[in-house]
């Protein structure tokens, strides 16, 4: 098992749960996987941003 | 990755130049301590890493690399380097790579090969791939945050470890922000209640004593309460217009509640931030506690999911009945002490905020009169009073990272903070107030509060907007830690689970004669891992706590063999064990080579050792070839470490017998014949004569050699018999052929009458005579050893009976046991 595939394994598991909460929408918890994929996480600010966004659950912001 | 060959020059204790060539194979460089093997591994190190491990760390203060990487008595760094010519999976081309002392963080290879070399090197990089004693301690006895660190490390998981901290930081925040909101939107709503002279607030009561104020003006009643059209529709009294005066009504509301605060709540407040105080020290000493905190849901989930099995449900290891519950239990009691705690930290810490910012909103009420009455001693004074409150909201507002529980309060500020003559102040900015201002008509009273309670609505409107936004914030925060906890628990309790299925299997290869039904417990506990290891079946204990030393070394040993598959991604195939079986005792060394062997076909695997029973027991167990030993003599200073590389003993045989030594051919022949029997004998189970003064020779391991293996022929042609196996059965009967040949030939038996005398006159044979000596007896050292991977032949056991006979690769695995003796 490869370290990349490990912590890819971790991020989906953890995007699915996170757009199976309700107080996230699909786009937020897939943008939040993409910042931690594309090791961001350092930048709090960005997470953060991410986090207060206000987007109810069944909004797509991309249309 | 693997090493095909290595130059390195001036390099720690290596003066000039030294070169190795392993050809990809497994290497063994042993002697006696202070002899400059750990240079070799130091050169390794640095060139794969660029730094030398053992420069860094604890206890390293005033090293460098620089000044302490090359020799001693090298004084231009650019002559000291290690080079090396490497091969790297999906390339059949061999590479050259070098590091110098002058640049250590430029590795120097070819240009075409950059990419390629790209993930290899940074894997190398990490350097894991070496293992010593020193890290071996760490894993079997560091405490569990240590250890995890350690694992995680070696398998590269500390990025996993970052993401977690990043998303408790963001949740440390958003808890904060939403506690602060929560502040802030208390003091809006106490501060309006107070100018309103309310028992409380809600929104209703609001409405309805504005519509009381408006009323006054003229004005008709508003349907909903906002803060921009509390004076719609209503004209201003005629003094308002362009005069900035005092209402003495609001400042004596602003003076009387700051007042009551300080006098009336100011002893539970500061009782309240004594107790406060109390359980920050208390959760600052526990440094578990607050890990705990973040576990309690995923321990909450797995004791509902634990079935009548009493299995985990996560990695389905199954536990001793009612174990598993006992377990969680215990850790959730520690959970929700310490989620108790910090419940406790943010209702004292809150309620004292909301205090002392209703006190701050009014005292700054009470300092814009002190500007407009230019009151400027009092004004200081209140200045200082609101700075000091509004640090101490700060704090407040994250107590368990900022607030400081041994602070000293300043002694004149020992209620609220408040300084000891405030009410003297007070009643002189009253008075002074009250002279400046005219007695104000009830429309203007009532203008003025509307005014005031524009500012104070808006104010509490952005405040609910804010706590709403920081309440969603700290739930999604909250949300996402947990999540990403529970993920990462999930697949690391299936990675863990399977190191540890590993770990248990290596280590009873080594130790299972008499830990049959050992087992481990390598689980993830919040940031640490906890390793324990069970104890002749009674219960689980850290490794240190009942193991022998020995033991202990097997099991940091095995932990990373089972960890170190896990390390590489498939793109090095290097081991380096640096002086790791000190403590292993010489039975169980035999069964670590074939763990080497048989696990890890694969891997290149570079050893120093200072035993030399161990170095011969690598090469007589096939995991060294005698070509890639070589003994470290001693070392000096000046000419760095003197060496010999080991020739095949059969070709020193030869030489001699060349020179028409036989003396000294006879003298090798049987020297080597003699420790080559005598590990026959202990793998064949071969009987020997028990001798009491413990000096048993040649003549005493070779018969109880023979005799095991051609009885274990023997059992394995009947076996193949009863099996029906023809082919096996034909091929042993070859194999019986020519051993009877080869033990004719070296006279192996009709010595054996009287062997110490025959042995002792090998010496005084000719050349002649001697060379098919020599001959037989190599024939007759392959007998015992498999064609292809050269390791002794060796029988296995269950419940003490032989089961098979066979080698580490499996190119000879002969069955022992007849078809009616398996019970068909």
């Amino acid at each position: 098992m490869s370290e990349k595939s490990l912590l890819d394994e971790i991020l989906d598991d953890f995007i699915e749960s996170l757009s199976k909460d309700n107080d996230f929408s699909l786009h937020i918890a897939r943008s939040l996987g993409e910042i931690i994929k594309k090791g961001e996480y350092r930048n709090k600010e960005a997470i953060v941003e991410l986090l207060k966004k206000k987007e109810s659950r069944n909004e797509n912001p991309q249309h | 990755m693997r090493i095909l060959n290595i130059e390195i020059q001036n390099v720690r204790g290596i003066k000039d130049r030294l070169i190795f060539s392993p050809h990809g194979d497994n290497f063994l460089v042993y002697g006696p301590n202070g002899t400059g093997k750990s240079a070799i591994v130091d050169a390794l190190d640095f060139l794969f890493s660029g730094r030398i491990s053992r420069l860094v760390g604890k206890g390293t203060k005033n090293i460098s690399l620089k000044k302490h990487g090359p020799h001693i008595d090298i004084k231009k760094p650019e002559s000291a380097a290690v080079k090396a010519t490497i091969q790297i999976p999906g390339s059949t081309e061999p590479i050259e790579i070098e590091r110098r002392m002058s640049a250590p963080n430029n590795l120097i290879c070819p240009e075409d090969k950059k990419d390629a070399l790209k993930k290899v090197v940074a894997i190398a990089e990490r350097g894991h791939y070496v293992l010593s004693r020193r890290e071996i301690l760490k894993f079997v006895a560091a405490e569990p945050g240590e250890r995890a660190g350690e694992v995680q490390a070696v398998l590269n998981l500390e990025t996993v470890e970052d993401i977690r901290k990043a998303l408790v930081k963001v949740e440390t925040d958003a808890k904060r922000e939403n506690q602060t909101a929560q502040v802030q939107l208390n003091t809006s709503k106490t501060v309006i209640a107070t100018l309103l002279s309310l028992d409380s607030f809600s929104e209703e009561l609001v409405l309805k004593k504005i519509n009381g104020l408006r009323s006054t003006l003229g004005g008709g009643p508003l349907t909903t309460l906002t803060y921009e059209n509390l004076q719609e529709n209503i004209r201003p009294p005629s003094l308002t217009e362009g005069k900035t005066i005092i209402n003495v009504d609001l400042l004596t509301k602003d003076i009387d509640a700051a007042k009551k605060i300080v006098t009336d709540h100011g002893e539970s407040t500061f009782l309240n931030e004594q107790k406060l105080r109390k359980i920050l020290r208390q959760l600052r000493e526990d440094a578990t506690l607050r890990r705990e905190v973040a576990n309690k849901k995923l321990l909450d989930l797995g004791l509902s999911l634990i079935d009548a099995s009493g299995a985990c449900p996560l990695c389905l290891t199954v536990w001793n009945p009612g174990e598993l519950k006992k377990f969680l239990e215990g850790r959730l009691l520690k959970a929700e002490e310490a989620s108790k705690i910090e419940t406790e930290i943010r209702k004292f810490s809150t309620n004292i905020n909301s205090e002392i910012s209703t006190l701050r909103n009014h005292l700054e009420k009470i300092r814009n009169s002190c500007l407009i009455l230019k009151q400027d001693e009092i004004l200081n004074k209140i200045q200082r009073w609101t700075d000091i409150l509004s640090k101490w909201s700060g704090d407040l507002a994250d107590p368990i990272e900022k607030y400081d529980a041994d602070e000293t309060i300043p002694v004149d500020m020992k209620t609220v903070y408040a300084y000891s003559n405030y009410v003297k102040d007070f009643e002189t900015i009253k008075k002074e107030s009250i002279a400046a201002a005219p007695d104000l008509s009830p429309e203007q009273k009532a203008w003025d509060t509307l005014t005031r309670m524009g500012s104070e609505l808006k104010r509490y409107f952005d405040g609910k907007e804010t706590k709403d936004s920081a309440e969603l914030f700290s739930r999604r925060a909250m949300t996402a830690l947990n999540e990403y906890e529970k993920s990462k628990d999930k697949i690391l309790t299936s990675l863990y689970d399977s190191v540890k299925g590993d770990f248990v299997k290596y280590y009873k290869e080594l130790h299972g004669e008499d830990e049959n039904g050992f087992d481990a417990k390598l689980q993830s506990s919040g940031a640490g891992l906890d390793f324990g290891v069970d104890f002749y079946g009674r219960g689980y204990h850290p490794p240190i706590a009942l193991h022998s030393e020995g033991h202990q070394d097997s099991m940091g040993l095995c932990l990373y063999l089972a960890l170190s598959k896990r390390l590489s991604e498939g793109r090095i195939a290097l081991t380096v064990l640096d002086d790791v079986v000190m403590s292993i005792d010489g039975d169980h060394r035999r069964d670590l080579c074939k763990l080497l062997k048989s696990h890890f076909p694969d891997r290149q695997f570079f050893l120093t050792t200072h035993d030399r029973t161990w170095a011969r027991q690598l090469n007589t167990d096939g995991v060294i070839t005698k070509k890639n030993m070589v003994e470290f003599k001693s070392w000096s200073v000046d000419t760095g470490p003197a060496y010999v590389g080991d020739v095949d003993f059969w070709d020193k045989i030869q030489k001699d017998v060349d020179d028409n030594d036989i003396p000294s051919a006879a003298a090798k022949l049987r020297r080597n014949s003699e420790y080559f029997f005598e590990r026959a004998c202990d793998y064949l189970l071969g009987k020997i004569t028990y001798k009491g003064d413990g000096r048993w020779e040649l003549g005493d391991y070779l018969p109880g050699a023979i005799e095991a293996y051609k009885k274990y022929l023997r059992q394995s042609k009947t076996a193949a018999q009863s099996w029906g196996n023809e082919k096996v059965f034909r091929e042993i009967e070859e194999i019986e052929s020519v051993v009877n040949e080869i033990i004719k030939r070296s006279q192996v038996e009709q010595w054996g009458v009287n062997e110490n005398i025959h042995y002792s006159k090998w010496g005084d044979f000719s050349k002649t005579d001697f060379t098919p000596i020599v001959e037989a007896f190599k024939d007759l050292h392959d007998l015992f050893k498999c064609s292809k991977c050269q390791g002794l032949l060796f029988v296995t056991l269950k419940d003490k009976e032989p089961q098979d006979l066979r080698c580490l690769c499996g190119q000879v695995n002969y069955n022992l046991l007849r078809k009616e003796k398996m019970g068909h």
